[in-house]
């Protein structure tokens, strides 16, 4: 029988494979961990974006769009307009639907993947797998209370709506701007993500006693498959 | 223990991450468009569409009624002065001119008959007179005499006059057959040919033109008749500059001059607004046609060689203009005394020189410059 605590939360940074190890005691605690991704996350958005001037939040969207017509302009501004003060609403909702999403979706692959690949096929039911895909998913939690950090302690509330992604590849190293062919691709891979795959490869190790390189692999596969495609395409 | 370390390692790492960002984000470099200060003549103009017309065309019409019996000449060939181009059937005409000249001869005959007359009743009467002082004849005889003289003297005056107006119709027919024949009143180019053998053509009168027969023009000069929008019409002056392009070479500019301008304003087929008729004499001899479609750009203001910056570059405070030169990758703010400008180049009098980096766009990066901000090429720019 496994223990569970409130420690759990801690220890899925600390010491991921105590988490692991516990799954099925510590299913509760996942599901605290996906309400505090989804409610820090819901909160953060409101408050970043109902802190902004209105024409900021319109000027940097457009700026978002890169080089188009002024036609183009004109009809964006005035669809802008009517929904702007609704962004920060519309991004919380938006976590609370898509967290659990791709929260089941990666379950899905996991408990796919391990069938495929596992040494020794854990008793996990997908109830287990989805509790798994939360834990590699919170990282997501401290890279939200950095973007607060950032957002809190800024001298003014009209802020780029690029800050959420500050520890992503393009802010830290390539340098993108917005118009540009790989500017969304390299916003949407940062830092975070690559613990989270690091969380799912020690997952993998601990629950389907998979050799390092193999959970390496099955966790990375996704970040691969879906950012190798969006970079040929892009 | 190693918990914890762990831990600390995190925060600090996430932190430091943070702490990174709001340094950086004062610090990060703008992405801009750049141009370099050129040197060279700036020309702002008026464009304006139109056609190639020669400057000098003869429409050849007819004065006479009748049939084309032979078209001597083809559309483009050069003909000589005086040369045969084209002839009328001269059948009535050369019979009106024979008639008359008939009637001239038997004029003069007449007029001998007369004047053999006349001669015989002076010799009549000098033998009158002769008996009349011998008193052989009485005197009523003698000034019967003399009053037959008179009246045939007078019959030789009207014979003669009616000479004369046969004479006058002959000399009417006689031109009227010489308008049988079409000759060449200039050496020039047959612009075009309008009539085929065996055609009537007809005479113009008052209110009737006659039949276009063929147009004669001097193929050296050619002008471009332009439309000007009643818009730009006062900025365009006689002898002003103007660069045509003919549709058939829309890449090679015809030099010219404004020679003339419209004085009216006249409204176009398809009813949007006016226009003026400007012609221009273009100087460069080339395969032109009238009738070709062309556009131009009059050169209405000419600058010396000097510096220019694209117009997007130029900003303005208050009532003084300056620009953003790119130093070693960051934005320096130069004001400059600015010129004519054209729809995308801006003279610049001061405050630059040949060579330097402006920064040009795009507007919306370039309202976030300031002095000392860190700038980044945009590759193609």
């Amino acid at each position: 029988m496994g223990t569970s605590s409130t420690m759990s939360l801690i220890n899925v940074f600390i010491e991921p494979k105590s988490v692991f190890d516990n799954l099925h005691a510590n299913k509760k605690w996942g599901l605290v961990g996906l309400a505090l991704l989804i409610g820090i996350t819901g909160l953060s958005s409101m408050m970043f974006f109902n802190g902004m001037s209105t024409d900021w939040l319109i000027e940097q969207q457009l700026a978002g769009m890169g080089d188009v017509s002024p036609s183009e302009m004109k009809n964006a501004r005035q669809g802008l307009a009517m929904m702007v003060e609704h962004t920060g609403t519309m991004a919380a909702v938006g976590s609370l639907i898509m967290f659990p999403m791709t929260t089941a979706l990666f379950a899905l692959y996991y408990k796919v993947a391990s069938s495929a690949l596992a040494v020794t096929k854990p008793d996990f039911t997908f109830a287990d797998w989805f509790s798994f895909s939360i834990w590699t998913q919170m990282p997501a939690l401290i890279n939200t209370l950095g973007f607060m950090a950032l957002f809190l302690t800024a001298a003014t509330s009209d802020l780029p709506i690029s800050m959420p992604n500050y520890a992503s590849i393009n802010q830290l190293l390539l340098g993108y701007v917005a118009g540009e062919s790989l500017y969304v691709w390299a916003e949407s891979l940062n830092l975070f993500s690559i613990w989270s795959a690091v969380i799912a490869t020690i997952g993998f190790n601990r629950c389907c006693k998979m050799p390092f390189g193999q959970s390496a692999f099955c966790a990375v596969l996704p970040l691969v498959i879906i950012f190798g495609v969006w970079f040929l395409l892009a | 223990m190693k918990k914890l370390i762990i831990l600390i390692a995190i925060v600090s790492a996430v932190s430091a991450l943070v702490i990174w960002k709001k340094l950086n984000s004062g610090h990060q470099s703008l992405l801009v468009n750049s141009e370099l200060v050129t040197e060279q003549i700036l020309s702002d103009s008026i464009l304006a569409s139109g056609n190639l017309i020669f400057n000098t065309q003869i429409q050849i019409r007819s004065e006479v009624t009748g049939i084309v019996t032979q078209v001597l000449v083809e559309e483009g060939e050069t003909v000589d002065k005086g040369q045969i181009l084209m002839q009328l059937d001269q059948t009535s005409f050369a019979a009106d001119v024979a008639n008359n000249q008939a009637a001239v001869n038997a004029q003069k005959i007449e007029i001998e008959f007369l004047s053999a007359q006349h001669h015989e009743l002076r010799r009549q009467f000098a033998v009158k007179e002769k008996l009349y002082a011998q008193k052989l004849v009485g005197y009523d005889d003698l000034e019967q005499f003399k009053s037959q003289m008179l009246v045939s003297t007078i019959k030789i005056k009207a014979a003669k006059e009616r000479l004369n107006q046969h004479l006058a119709t002959l000399t009417f027919t006689q031109d009227r057959l010489s308008k049988t024949t079409f000759r060449a009143t200039m050496p020039g180019l047959i612009a075009a040919v309008d009539v085929k053998p065996g055609e009537t053509v007809i005479a113009g009168t008052t209110n009737i033109i006659g039949s276009a027969l063929m147009t004669l023009a001097d193929p050296t000069t050619i002008l471009a008749e332009l439309r000007v929008d009643e818009a730009d019409i006062a900025s365009v002056k006689p002898g002003m500059t103007v660069e045509v392009f003919a549709a058939a070479n829309p890449k090679q500019a015809l030099n010219g001059d404004v020679i003339s301008i419209g004085t009216s304003a006249r409204s176009s087929r398809q009813g949007l607004g006016l226009y003026f008729r400007v012609k221009a004499l273009i100087k460069d001899n080339q395969q032109l046609y009238p009738g070709m479609s062309c556009r131009a750009e009059i050169i209405t203001a000419q600058s010396e060689n000097s510096l220019n910056v694209p117009i997007s570059s130029i900003r303005k405070e208050q009532d003084k203009y300056y620009v953003w030169m790119m130093v070693n990758n960051k934005a320096s703010k130069h004001y400059v005394e600015v010129g004519m400008a054209t729809d995308t180049q801006q003279q610049l009098i001061s405050g630059v020189t040949k060579g330097q980096t402006v920064v040009t766009g795009p507007s919306r990066v370039m309202q976030d410059i300031k002095e000392g901000s860190a700038l980044r090429e945009k590759q193609g720019s």
